[in-house]
């Protein structure tokens, strides 16, 4: 008996979580639809839509790493770098190599391995995650320059390569879309239904008590920044396949939209708070907004404008709830 | 024999001596209270049983037997658990979760051990079946301890240690900051570990509370040994003599 109302207990409190903060996302976001939808004439349109949902798959696919990175209590401000980079090494490797397999193996590799040292960073410096993130930021933005010349990097056209981008399966859904449900499903199994998920809580929210619980923090911090890299070097692979070329600029500055994103989606810049569903919303939200101001015709300074105000809206709402 | 025996253990921290020798047995089912004013030695003492510190001198003998304790883990697998003031809990997790934390239960065998497939049911109904043994009543399993009270959470930490805990539980400062009748139920459920054969100590500032549970209280000063008396055998008054160094220092 204690064991059906046990349960019964923890889906009344899913849904109860659920019922506050997603929903409410999930009308903001519609309501933004709405509302663009009559102030832009070209907004709703299915063309549009697949455009904003590939865009969006990209972002989402590095904001669900940066979620684990947030949940976790740490930040990652070289994700955007990180999809450049990725990005980069990809297209060059397609040009020089002509092989798919080898080119994305090595731009996940190096998102991997960027993300290794960013943690190893965080944990034997004991410095804040911010500072050393910015610093192997500015290093990146400045190797990916020096790889490209700050050109174009254009590469044959493989079939294969778009598969992870514009090709759809079965003629509909863009491959790109695929990919981002299918890291959402694992990622979101694992960070709620693995001990390994909830270890990454325990270590957001109080990190001394989850080592004195025997758990080895300090692997679960270079895990989830190796994570994050993993995902941002996908996310880049991803927008080279759809832009069809490497460009060194598609994830310069993507760390605000990323980072408001997922913390207006619910995670806790305090660490031990947040969840995927969440995120996808908060992507969604930003996503809308800035394809809609584009619409309307407002040049991107604007765009950043209303994106650095979401963030500081999203955190003090954040701060709100804590009390 | 002691279920665990604490001999001349000695800690210092660059020049200052935190501890100078300090000796005690403690026995099956037994409480011990370890009390004595701020900076006399109480928490590194308890640090180094539970594997935080690493002691420069001394021995500990766990049912006779020395033991090496040099990090968490090692006092863990001796049975030793101890309950820190701020540090027992994980805010953000409910009950369950921070009751299984870094043992939690899953599914499917080994390799649902393997990968960590959580078993929230069966977490979840151990830990209210537990919370009903020790007659705790907390209404809501599933709450973020966050926005439980300061009885509520060192109810919980206490009950993770019935749980866990086979043979010695050290609690640091467990009534602290809470209420009086709070404290009582605290108290209350100390007494059921001890019941359960569990032997306790208990490192607090306040000598009604130690009173009320101690069997035995060792009393340090400056780092020092300054005495150990039986909790019949013995006043308040003596004891606050002991801690303020009103009284003669005993040879150890």
């Amino acid at each position: 008996m204690s064991d059906k109302s046990g349960a019964v207990a923890a889906t009344r409190r899913t849904l109860k979580e659920l019922e506050l903060r997603e929903v409410i996302l999930f009308g903001v976001f519609l309501l933004l639809v709405v509302i663009f939808s009559l102030l832009a004439p070209n907004f709703f349109k299915v063309g549009n839509f697949m455009n904003l949902g590939m865009y969006s798959a990209s972002m989402a696919i590095t904001a669900a790493g940066m979620t684990y990175v947030i949940i976790s209590g740490g930040m990652d401000i070289s994700v955007g770098a990180i999809m450049s980079c990725a990005g980069i090494l990809t297209a060059n490797m397609l040009l020089s190599l002509e092989n798919v397999g080898l080119a994305v193996v090595g731009g996940l590799a190096l998102g991997l391995l960027i993300g290794f040292f960013n943690g190893l960073l965080v944990t034997r410096l004991k410095v804040n995650a911010i500072i050393v993130t910015i610093g192997t930021m500015s290093i990146l933005r400045g190797v990916v320059y020096l790889i490209s010349g700050g050109r174009m990097v254009a590469f044959k056209r493989l079939p294969a390569f778009d598969y992870f981008g514009p090709a759809r399966l079965g003629g509909v859904i863009p491959m790109a879309l695929v990919i981002m449900l299918a890291v959402y499903l694992v990622l979101g199994f694992v960070l709620s239904r693995l001990r390994y998920g909830r270890h990454v809580y325990s270590t957001g929210s109080n990190p001394q008590s989850t080592l004195l619980a025997g758990i080895r923090v300090n692997r679960i911090v270079v895990s989830v920044f190796m994570l994050s890299g993993l995902c941002a070097a996908l996310s880049g692979i991803i927008l080279t396949s759809l832009l069809g070329a490497g460009m060194a600029q598609v994830g310069i500055g993507r760390e605000i939209d990323i980072i408001a994103a997922t913390i207006l989606g619910g995670s806790s810049v305090k660490g031990g708070r947040g969840n995927l569903l969440g995120t996808i919303l908060g992507v969604l939200i930003i996503g809308v907004v800035g394809n809609a101001l584009t619409q309307l015709g407002l040049i991107t300074f604007w765009q950043d404008i209303f994106k650095g105000a979401i963030l500081i809206l999203a955190v003090w709402f954040d701060q709100l709830r804590q009390k | 024999m002691p279920i665990l025996e604490v001999r001349n253990i000695k800690k210092r921290f660059g020049g200052v001596e935190a501890l100078k020798g300090v000796s005690f047995q403690l026995e099956e089912g037994e409480i011990l209270g370890i009390v004595g004013d701020n900076g006399a030695g109480k928490s590194t003492l308890i640090k180094i049983i539970a594997g935080v510190h690493e002691k420069d001198e001394g021995e500990i003998l766990v049912y006779g037997r020395p033991v090496s304790i040099r990090e968490p883990k090692d006092a863990k697998q001796l049975g030793i658990e101890t309950v820190y003031q701020d540090l027992a809990l994980v805010d953000e997790l409910d009950i369950p979760a921070n009751i299984f934390l870094g043992r939690e239960e899953t599914f499917l065998g080994r390799l649902g051990g393997a990968i960590g497939l959580l078993n929230y049911r069966k977490m979840a109904r151990d830990a209210s079946r537990l919370l009903a043994d020790l007659r705790v009543n907390i209404p809501h399993l599933f709450k973020r301890v966050r926005y439980l009270s300061g009885g509520q959470r060192q109810v919980v930490a206490l009950s993770k240690v019935a749980f866990w805990g086979k043979k010695i539980v050290i609690l640091d400062e467990p009534t602290a900051a809470l209420g009086i009748q709070e404290a009582n139920k605290v108290l209350e459920l100390i007494r059921q570990l001890k019941e359960r054969g569990i032997s306790i100590i208990i490192i607090s500032h306040n000598l009604q509370h130690v009173f009320k549970v101690v069997d035995k209280i060792l009393v340090l000063r400056h780092g020092e040994q300054v005495g150990i008396r039986e909790a019949h055998a013995t006043t308040a008054n003596e004891v606050v003599g002991l801690i303020t160094g009103a009284e003669v220092v005993e040879s150890v």
